[in-house]
């Protein structure tokens, strides 16, 4: 064939194949997320059977793709009933007939609605209770035995995690759990994905498991951009995202989103206190990640520091990808400011490096500061001695303390991971723990909306293992206490000086 | 006067030079230069290794930098098993050792004739490997090295205090760069080399081998780059996959281009203005003026490559082609 | 006269003796010959022109309606998350053919390339996102932003020759990595910016075929390109640079046109790139991405666009589809003695010992071994050995 000719006949193939596929799809609303309000009635106490919680569909669609249910038949609200999945349209079949189908399953970021004729996707509608079969409720990754949950971490790309770590400890929690029976009956079964870290990598993954692997919930390890973006695609989806805290700007506004742990921004005044009252020093410098992000934590780090009345001597941000030169320039820079304490906000990687300059220009300053990341033991394996008495808060304890608040750690994680547990291993059990609390509270009858609205009912759920959380309306980032780590270099590791704190 | 006319290239560069070290202590950034020194000898001994390849074989080594890595993870690996730093330097000098003959053999060797940007995307290669296994083998983490001299308190320059193994560090570079221009110019084993990479053909009728020659330098650059790894880890104190390709290897090119391609002192040279003038940028991007502007680091180091390729492409000290 | 057509016999391409006509393109059967009064006449039977057999167009016809269906209809049948991965693919593709047009053609290397792409996707990003314009403006936007840059590096690469260009093209990419795309009121830092897809195209599948459509279109624009007397001026500039001095001051205007081809080309794949997962983050424009470019246009083949779209859609999908689906680490995991590699590795092990194997061994890449199979499906007969073409070399000595 000549190309004219051909070129002809694939742009003839293109239309018509575009031309049999779903009707135009509204234009995205995910920059709008939808108004947080309580979209979710309160069916009492959770674990009543009986109340089934609904939703308009309008409401339900307009969290987007895993409300695809509003297609297939309705399911009956019998508790005991098996979830029917709402993604069984991945059919092989020819566009024209199962257009409906997959238009459920249409770009989630688009907030597109399931049928037609709903009202404008993305605006929740009041919840009038629906009548009694719940046309509308989302069971997504529940099935009579199973609950299917995703979660997403680092494991390559520029996050210098132990490649196995993530994945050694993501369910042995549940294996411990099975063995008492689960949570009602059912097992839960973890689908871990590597998002490199990256942000794009990780809405990928993110909707491979929504989507193909038809989780129930997402949970985001580590990495806040990471944890941003796919807490984004979780939101418009309606699918229940849980992290530790991080930034909070971007992740306001997300209703299906929940920080189990302080957000940098809520940890600001505990560490304003650490450094005048614990530490005992006024005059302070703060250094944090020159990401858009951050901002906002800046200026929280900054007021809570006014606050407190310390002295504020350098406030800076570094980049990125900060190299040798821009680190030394910046720890001479802290060294001539005179800073006593130093509350910084970087990724590990330049934490030890300015560190270590600082150590070079015999710089000591006692380093504080927020985050998840930070008091990890890697950190003091390859930091130490620079990073001197690191002080940092934790969503978890460190190995020296889990055995005081959960004796059932360490036993658990030989038997089901082998060896002796780490620290990345606690920071899961723990994330796997309060997520335990979350389901047992919803009760038997497990729906996205049902566990969105346990959660959103102010009940606590205290883990004792990250701090006790509790969100309600719009509040999302439902911690009042944190950990606090302090590096020991002479065994390179963390341990824990103070547990469930908010001041000092 | 002939005098000054036929060294005014050198008396033009030392008066640029002066003028610049004013011009840094006027606008109050001497410490710049400081820094700039310290992070430059660095650079240059990674350029080092760039140059000797350059000038015997034509080839822009990408894997230079990785040469570097493989000899931190060997060093590591045999330090905590036991050995004591000074054979496990040595150890890890033979890692990069047998990494160097093993790419010239596999790679290099085979494409001979091809032209030199194939022979670089080959040699970009080996680095995406060696980062490869690196990570595979080791995991991605970062991991703690201790310095071969611990001490940092001996010496401070305008306020910076200069560590011990960053004196190493620059020591060791002046002493190759001079040791192995003497070797060029002096020994009968250096013309050989600089023979091979202009006419192989006459070289080899000759007598010399070809095939010796080349697997010689590469592992006398892999060395290099394995000296400059080590060095430089000792220094940061810690390291993890590719860390020295991230952090040195463009710099150093373009040390090396500055420098002149041909040059070792010029690698020497070259590392220093590049250290210097990043960080003067990066001391000028503290500057409220010019506090939009991220990564002045980088930008400044691209700003001088282009700049330098522009005005002078042969660079300070090279020959004019 | 005799000799004329005797000697047009032998130097026919195709290594198959046949009578040319004279264009040298439509081959006759028969061929008027005048012969000078006494001079001998040796009638030369020309064999026919290779046909392929009923059974030959059957087989060729159905592979081709293999391929049809694997491009066309196979992501219609799998859910929206793996046909975002295959409009990935395509997008990979369309970046591929773009360093083709700079390796293959102009001799020059990008390992920068990523940052050409990246403006691409952060300009269309911005265009539709801080500017409200349609997609179709914000993509064209992004092409003519893609065009000028390249032409910025492309009088740069006039005078830098080919080691030192690929350096600075890498410093760019640095530098654009670093400052280009942290500057926030354009990119929004690192926090990036959303690209929606447009409204007419939300699903996944419609956006596939939407990057079809316009791979095809960029398949086609750089096959006419290369028929125009600039194109042919490029090629034998990489045949014979002395003869090439000969063309003047022209190759300078065609090598220039051949980077604003390839910047258009890596303007479009950013650009579709963003769109495709809806928001660009400048993370994702690393050094590591310019490496990938360069490795899966090396192993695709240079100059066989058929190649390089095989070798840029294998790479950009080899995790997914080779190691998620197929499983591949399990295997390589049973080799003893080997520590674990789990999947998410094995690409990074896998890419730079498929590139050094390609250079080493087989230069001509895929698209070198799938000729055979390429002329045959175009109708000739199916033969392992070489047209008579010069074997495809990486680059012309530019250094």
């Amino acid at each position: 064939m000549k190309r004219p000719a051909r070129c002809a006949a694939l742009l003839l193939v293109l239309l018509v194949a575009a031309a049999c596929g779903q009707k135009a799809e509204v234009k995205d609303t995910a920059a709008a997320p939808a108004p947080v309000e309580d979209t979710y009635t309160d069916s009492g106490p959770a674990t009543d059977p009986g109340a089934e919680t609904t939703t308009d569909p309008g409401a339900a669609a307009g969290a987007g793709a895993g409300a695809g249910s509003g297609a297939p038949a309705p399911t009956p609200s019998a508790p005991s009933t098996p979830a029917a999945p709402s993604g069984t349209a991945a059919k092989p079949s020819t566009p024209g007939t199962s257009a409906p189908a997959r238009s459920g399953q249409a770009a989630p970021s688009s907030a597109a609605s399931g049928q037609p004729a709903s009202p404008a996707p993305g605006q929740p509608a009041p919840a009038a209770p629906a009548p009694a079969p719940a046309a509308n409720v989302d069971r997504t990754g529940v099935t009579d035995k199973v609950i299917k949950i995703g979660i997403h971490a680092p494991v390559t790309g520029a996050a210098p995690f132990p490649q196995n770590a993530f994945d050694k400890g993501k369910d042995v929690y549940w294996k411990h759990l099975a063995e008492k029976g689960g949570v009602f009956g059912r097992n839960v079964e973890i689908v871990f994905r590597d998002d490199q870290f990256n942000p794009s990598r990780a809405v990928q993954v993110c909707r491979e498991m929504v989507e193909q692997e038809k989780v129930f919930a997402l949970i985001g390890a580590a990495g806040s951009e990471q944890i941003t973006a796919c807490a984004r695609y979780a939101a418009a989806s309606g699918v229940p995202f849980l992290s530790g805290g991080v930034n909070e700007d971007g992740l306001t506004g997300l209703n299906t989103y929940f920080a189990v742990s302080q957000t940098y921004a809520q940890q600001a005044p505990t560490l304003a206190q650490l450094a005048k009252n614990k530490i005992g020093k006024s005059k302070i410098a703060i250094v944090i990640n020159n990401t858009p992000a951050l901002n906002e934590t800046q200026r929280a780090m900054t007021a809570a520091a006014q606050q407190a009345g310390l002295q504020i001597v350098r406030n800076s941000r570094i980049g990125k990808n900060a190299s040798d030169s821009e680190l030394l320039a910046e720890a001479n820079e802290l060294r001539m400011s005179g800073a006593e304490v130093v509350n910084i906000l970087t990724s590990p990687v330049n934490f030890i490096k300015l560190a270590t300059n600082a150590q070079a220009q015999a710089y000591n300053p006692i380093y504080i500061g927020p985050g998840v990341t930070n008091g990890l033991n890697i950190v003091a394996e390859a930091g130490c001695p620079a990073i001197g008495a690191a002080k940092f808060l934790s969503p978890f304890p460190q190995l020296d303390a889990i055995d005081r608040l959960d004796p059932a750690y360490k036993p658990a994680y030989a038997k089901y991971a082998g060896g002796e547990g780490d620290d990345i291993g606690v920071a899961e059990w723990g994330l796997n723990k309060v997520l335990h609390k979350m389901l047992e509270a919803t009760g038997q009858d497990l729906s996205r909306q049902s566990f969105l609205s346990t959660l959103t009912s102010g009940k606590e759920f205290n883990s004792n293992v990250y701090p006790t959380v509790s969100y309600s309306g719009s509040i999302r980032f439902g911690a009042k206490t944190m950990h606090l780590l302090e590096a020991d270099c002479s065994a390179r590791k963390y341990k824990t000086i103070a547990t469930f704190t908010s001041g000092f | 006067m002939t005098a000054v006319l036929a060294h005014r290239g050198a008396l033009t560069g030392t008066a640029v030079a002066l003028a610049a070290v004013l011009g840094l202590v006027a606008v109050g950034s001497e410490q710049a230069l400081v820094i700039g020194l310290i992070t430059g000898a660095g650079y240059g001994l990674v350029a080092l290794g760039l140059v000797l390849i350059y000038k015997s074989s034509g080839v822009f080594n990408f894997a230079q930098g990785e040469f570097g890595t493989v000899a931190v993870y060997a060093l590591w690996a045999a330090h905590t098993n036991g050995i004591p730093y000074v054979p496990a330097i040595a150890l890890a000098l033979l890692a990069a050792l047998a990494m160097g003959l093993l790419t010239e053999r596999v790679i290099i060797r085979p494409l001979f004739d091809a032209p030199r940007v194939t022979l670089l995307v080959a040699t970009a290669g080996v680095s995406l490997l060696a980062i490869g296994v690196e990570i595979w083998l080791g995991e991605a983490r970062l991991r703690f090295i201790q310095p071969a001299l611990g001490r940092f308190d001996r010496v401070s320059v305008l306020g910076i205090k200069v560590s011990d193994q960053r004196m190493l560090i620059l020591a060791t570079l002046i002493i190759l760069a001079v040791a192995l221009a003497l070797f060029f110019s002096r020994t009968n084993l250096g013309l050989a080399i600089l023979a091979v990479s202009q006419e192989p053909v006459a070289t080899e009728l000759m007598g010399i081998s070809v095939r010796r020659l080349s697997s010689l330098v590469w592992g006398l650059a892999a060395v290099l780059g394995g000296l400059g790894g080590v060095l430089t880890a000792g220094v940061v104190q810690n390291f993890g996959p590719s860390f020295i390709t991230t952090s040195t290897l463009i710099p150093a090119f373009t040390a090396a281009v500055l420098g002149g391609m041909t040059s070792l002192p010029g690698a020497f040279v070259g590392g220093v203005v590049v250290g210097v003038v990043q960080a003067f940028a990066i001391d000028l991007g503290g500057e409220p003026v010019f506090a939009d502007i991220p990564g002045p680091g980088t930008l400044s180091v691209f700003l001088l490559l282009i700049g330098v390729l522009a005005v002078r492409p042969q660079g300070l000290l090279g020959k004019a082609a | 006269m005799l000799r004329a057509v005797s000697s047009r016999l032998r130097n026919h391409g195709h290594g198959v003796p046949a009578a040319t006509g004279g264009d040298g393109h439509a081959p006759a059967d028969v061929v008027e010959v005048e012969v000078a009064p006494g001079t001998e006449a040796i009638v030369v039977e020309a064999a026919p022109l290779f046909s392929p057999s009923p059974g030959g167009w059957v087989a060729r016809g159905l592979v081709w309606a293999a391929v049809a269906l694997v491009v066309f209809v196979i992501p219609l049948l799998r859910d929206p998350v793996e046909a975002n991965i295959y409009t990935q693919a395509v997008i990979y593709a369309i970046i591929g053919l773009s360093l083709n047009v700079l390796l293959g053609y102009t001799g020059q290397i990008s390992l920068g390339h990523q940052a050409f792409v990246g403006i691409g996707a952060f300009t269309s990003a911005y265009m539709v996102t801080v500017h409200g314009q349609p997609f179709f403006a914000a993509v064209a936007v992004a092409m003519a932003v893609g065009a000028l840059q390249a032409l910025v590096l492309g009088a740069v690469s006039l005078r830098v020759t080919g080691l030192y260009f690929a350096l600075v093209t890498l410093s760019y990419g640095l530098m654009a990595q670093d400052t280009l795309f942290n500057i926030q009121a354009l990119t929004g830092g690192s926090a990036g910016q959303p690209a929606p897809k447009p409204a007419m195209f939300q699903s996944d599948y419609r956006y596939y075929y939407l990057c079809l459509a316009f791979l095809a279109a960029v398949i086609w624009v750089d096959w006419r390109l290369m028929k125009t007397k600039g194109g042919r001026a490029l090629l034998a500039l990489r045949e014979n640079p002395r003869v090439a001095a000969t063309f003047g001051t022209d190759v300078k205007v065609y090598t220039l046109m051949a980077f604003v081809v390839a910047g258009v080309f890596a303007g479009l794949g950013g650009a579709l790139l963003a769109h495709n997962v809806t928001s660009v983050v400048l993370d994702q424009f690393s050094f590591q991405l310019a490496l990938i470019f360069v490795l899966m246009t090396v192993v695709g083949g240079l100059r066989s666009r058929a190649g390089v779209i095989i070798g840029s859609a294998f790479f950009s999908i080899i995790d997914y589809l080779v190691f998620g689906k197929i499983n591949l680490d399990g295997a390589i995991n049973q080799i003893p003695g080997l520590p674990n590699l789990p999947g998410e590795l094995a690409p990074i092990v896998i890419g730079p010992l498929l590139l050094l194997f390609t250079l080493t061994t087989h230069p001509g890449g895929i698209g070198q071994q799938i000729k055979p199979v390429q002329r045959w499906l175009k109708g000739g007969r199916f033969s392992l050995h070489g047209t008579g073409e010069a074997e495809v070399r990486v680059s012309d000595v530019r250094a």
